[in-house]
């Protein structure tokens, strides 16, 4: 199974035999210096404040972060299985609502809006409610969408996958309503930090997203490196059968890694609906898509590369459209120029070399 | 056949229940919702508790209590989550705003009890008290008539015993079929009411299935040139019985298919999993469009240049379509697998964004309006049954294609690909060129199609070609059959053509088409009318090693 997971040898040499052999390297040193070139036209072209470059960049950060969440669940998945859970972005949705209505109840109650713990609690419930209904959610999905079909060939799973996605958005779409939800921010995340006359701002919400992801990374970092669990998880990614001979419970370690992504998705999730303000039945699919190209673009399989890759990536987003001298509404285009570009250069991502080769 | 069976049977059902309720089917349904419900009940019920082939039968008495018990989880569960919902409306709670379908219709279809009647208090009581019986009574049926001899009939996929009768009345099938279709026209014969029209279609698609069928089984020799010379002729009579709107969907089930062809032979021959394919579909519609519709941005601006007519225009959108589908191939040829259906779907998509950004070219989200419609010798091909012939003429044209493609050594070296990319290398295969032609080959048919998606919608907009598109035809291909022509037909009605005509459950459209893709790589991977060869290969895995750490 692990040796169909990497792109191999023969099929590139024989690519580049017609092509020859440095044009992967010539024409990625073009395409940088096209991009240089565009950067320092637009840059003489027009220019914009320096407040508006930090805010770009702490917008990056805090897409970044949510991002990295998202996209520890594909690489987790990834490790263990050699599947895209395309679903994954729908799993996050599911948070999103359940965080959306935990954060109703609570301003029902007024506690949302109340004194700073009230509001303090009411952040915890939703980040609760999301990774509670997220879990189970990811859960049920490998139950009855995935666990049928392992050892199936490779294209199966994935067909099964995609029309697990399709089911829950439009679920989601029938169950829940067309209308966009409008999440209203509890009061304490609900304002910004002025830095002196720069113009930098940092909103608390911004702030609060970045500071919770890079916590639960780390959470999550110690739970595979150093608990029992993650051990198993990572004997698993290594060798299913070697490690079933070994005594560990093979089923049980990818029902918690889908519960442990999941989890991470639904965080993901409010937090996402607390940065746009605003939840649908499609707002999980294009952050799943993005948390999978920045899998990649850190080395799927890693799962400090997907951190690293996804913060690239928030970046890159945040930033390309105007040092580019686009609409932002190239921002997707930017991403998705990115996959292609890191799966034609570097298929094994930025960190992904050593794990790769092990797997290939 | 244990009540712990009984009872986990009973929650899944109530599950099942409770899904359909909160995506609003009594909505739709309205007061026969009850007993759809019920019959609903009945059938788990049934499917449940009957005796495989192998097993010795249950004594009744256990099947009766593990029909009652399915009964009464699913009527006193569902009983009491409606109790719930009717409660919080008659207290003015609004539920919608968290389940959007549990409106005071859903209360209503399912209590009979209205909404003025429920905020003067009216209790819903009686009315779900009917409700739960009917779901008991409804489970102790299934379980009472799993005992009855003929239940065997439900075992599906044992050995069937092929007559002589079975063989003439399946080839007959399609006819007798058509001879109803035709019985419809009679004056004074009335069946469907206002749904006539809707009837008369899902006639005509059952008859169109029926022969698919048949052919796979027909005879070869006479039998099969008879038989095959009957259909063509069938199929060509057809678009003259049918009116307007029977024609316009059957002209979209057309377009569909010529796609599903084309995207069968990325997918299903050379194994490359293609979620962009709609990008091809854009290519070829905004090429005919731009070159043609007097409005686009090219015949405006060019003073000496008005526009090409269809026929023109055609071999242009193919041809770039195929070199679209060469430039996205090129960058993807060293990735397999997963990696190909992600970046194959941010492919589609940013042809998408790019059409709907790049407003001085293709107008962006306004689109290209009054592109010419096709038309030959001086007929005007532009209504829904000029559009329905020239897609069965294309349709036929690409099988053809198709089909001499597959058995030419091209062909054979993609079925290597797909089976094992490196044995297939070894072998002298030269992947980068068949990957190429799988990707241009496939492309070009989806532009053929989109040009004349383009010359029968006369006007298109860049959410035409959203992702789902990709979806709709990716899932009729497997849903048909992975790899078969038939395949693509069969899928091709089921998938556009039916829910065309079930305008009401239009909605439900995408969520059934997930869960059956789901369903359908579970139980038979490879389709309602597989190729033989594909299906081989799907269950290879079963005769090999049993599945593994399944639990």
């Amino acid at each position: 199974m692990s040796t169909l997971t990497q792109p191999k040898l023969p099929t590139s040499e024989r690519f580049s035999q017609l092509f020859g052999k440095y044009i992967y390297i010539a024409v990625g040193i073009i395409i940088v210096i096209l991009l240089i070139g565009r950067i320092i036209f637009v840059a003489r072209q027009e220019s914009y404040p320096l407040s508006y470059w930090t805010f770009q960049v702490i917008n990056g950060l805090v897409l970044g972060g949510v991002y990295a969440l998202v996209a520890l669940g594909y690489t987790l998945v990834y490790g263990i299985l050699f599947m895209i859970n395309f679903a994954h972005g729908e799993v996050l949705m599911m948070g999103g609502f359940a965080g959306f209505f935990a954060l109703q109840y609570m301003t029902s109650i007024g506690w949302a809006n109340g004194t700073a713990l009230q509001s303090t609690l009411t952040i915890v419930f939703m980040m609760l409610a999301g990774m509670i209904v997220s879990v189970i959610t990811g859960i049920v999905l490998e139950r009855l969408a995935y666990r049928p079909l392992r050892g199936a060939p490779r294209l199966v799973p994935l067909i099964s996958a995609i029309g697990a996605s399709f089911f829950l958005q439009y679920t989601a779409l029938l169950v829940f309503g067309a209308v966009p939800h409008n999440y209203r921010k509890p009061s304490v995340i609900d304002g910004v930090w002025k830095l002196g006359d720069s113009g930098i701002i940092i909103s608390y919400t911004g702030a609060f997203i970045f500071i919770t992801s890079i916590l639960m990374l780390l959470g999550l970092f110690i739970i595979v490196q150093r608990t029992k669990m993650g051990k198993a998880m990572r004997a698993v990614a290594e060798d299913k059968h070697i490690a079933a001979l070994m005594g560990i419970d093979v089923n049980k370690v990818i029902v918690f890694t889908f519960a442990l992504g999941s989890a991470l998705a639904g965080a993901g999730g409010v937090m996402l609906g607390l940065h746009n303000t605003v939840i649908r039945f499609n707002t999980g699919f294009l952050p799943g898509l993005k948390a999978f190209t920045a899998a990649v673009l850190g080395g799927i399989g890693n799962v400090l590369g997907a951190m690293i890759g996804s913060l690239l990536l928030g970046l890159l987003e945040a930033l390309g459209p105007s040092a580019l001298g686009l609409p932002t509404e190239y921002k997707d285009v930017i991403a998705f120029s990115v996959l292609v570009l890191v799966l034609i250069f570097r298929p094994s991502g930025i960190v992904g070399e050593v794990l790769s080769e092990k797997k290939a | 056949m244990k009540i712990k069976d009984g009872i986990r049977a009973g929650f899944i059902a109530l599950g099942i229940l409770i899904y359909l309720d909160l995506i609003g089917l009594p909505k739709t349904f309205g007061s026969s919702m009850v007993v759809t419900f019920a019959v609903i009940v009945f059938l788990f019920s049934l499917f449940s508790l009957r005796t495989k082939p192998a097993e010795a039968p249950a004594p009744l008495p256990s099947v009766l209590v593990n029909g009652l018990i399915i009964g009464v989880i699913t009527g006193l569960g569902f009983a009491l989550i409606t109790f719930g919902f009717a409660s919080l409306q008659a207290q003015d709670v609004k539920v919608t705003d968290v389940f959007a379908q549990i409106s005071h219709e859903n209360i209503e279809a399912l209590t009979g009890v209205d909404k003025v009647a429920l905020r003067e208090g009216q209790s819903v009581v009686p009315g779900l008290t009917k409700l739960a019986g009917y779901f008991i009574l409804a489970g102790v049926l299934g379980g009472v008539i799993t005992q009855f001899p003929a239940s065997k009939v439900l075992h599906i996929g044992d050995e069937e015993k092929r007559s002589s009768a079975r063989y003439w009345l399946m080839l007959a099938l399609p006819f007798l079929l058509f001879a109803f279709f035709l019985a419809l026209r009679i004056e004074g014969v009335d069946i469907g009411g206002s749904e006539e029209n809707s009837f008369g279609l899902v006639l005509i698609y059952a008859c169109i299935a029926a022969a698919l069928f048949a052919v796979r089984e027909v005879k070869a020799g006479v039998h099969k040139i008879g038989f095959s010379a009957l259909i063509v002729a069938l199929v060509l009579v057809i678009p003259q019985l049918t009116d307007l709107k029977q024609n316009a969907i059957l002209g979209a089930v057309m377009i569909f298919v010529i796609m599903g062809i084309g995207l069968n032979i990325v997918v299903g021959f050379a194994g490359l999993l293609d979620l962009g394919y709609v990008a091809f579909f854009a290519v070829g519609a905004y090429t005919y469009a731009l070159i043609s519709s007097p409005e686009s941005y090219i015949v405006v601006n060019l003073p000496w240049f008005e526009g090409l007519n269809f026929w023109a225009g055609l071999p242009i959108a193919v041809l770039l379509g195929a070199a679209a589908g060469i430039m996205l191939g090129i960058p993807v040829l060293r990735m397999r697998g997963d990696y190909l259906a992600i970046v194959t779907l941010g492919f589609g998509e940013i042809i998408r964004l790019l059409l709907l950004n790049l407003r001085d070219y293709t107008g962006g989200p306004g689109g290209i309006l009054e592109i010419p419609s096709p038309n030959l010798f001086g007929l005007d091909l532009g209504n829904p049954k000029g559009i329905l012939y020239l897609g069965m003429a294309f349709a036929v044209i690409v099988t053809f294609f198709t089909i001499r493609l597959r058995d030419s050594s091209l062909g054979r070296a993609w079925v290597a690909l797909r089976e094992d990319e490196d044995v297939a290398e070894a072998m002298g295969i030269n992947l980068v060129a068949i990957k190429l032609m799988a990707f241009a080959s496939g492309a070009a048919f989806a532009a053929l199609g989109g040009t004349l998606y383009a010359a029968r919608q006369v006007n298109i907009f860049p959410d035409n070609f959203a992702l789902d598109v990709s979806i709709n035809v990716l899932s009729l291909i497997i849903i048909g059959g992975i790899g078969s022509i038939e395949g693509v037909v069969l899928g091709s009605i089921a998938l556009i053509g039916l829910p065309e005509i079930l305008r009401s459950v239009d909605e439900y459209r995408i969520v059934a088409f997930g869960a059956l893709l789901v369903i359908m790589m579970i139980l038979r991977p490879e389709g309602f009318l597989p190729s033989t060869r594909r299906a081989r290969e799907l269950h290879e895995a079963d005769l090999d090693s049993p599945a593994e750490f399944e639990g």
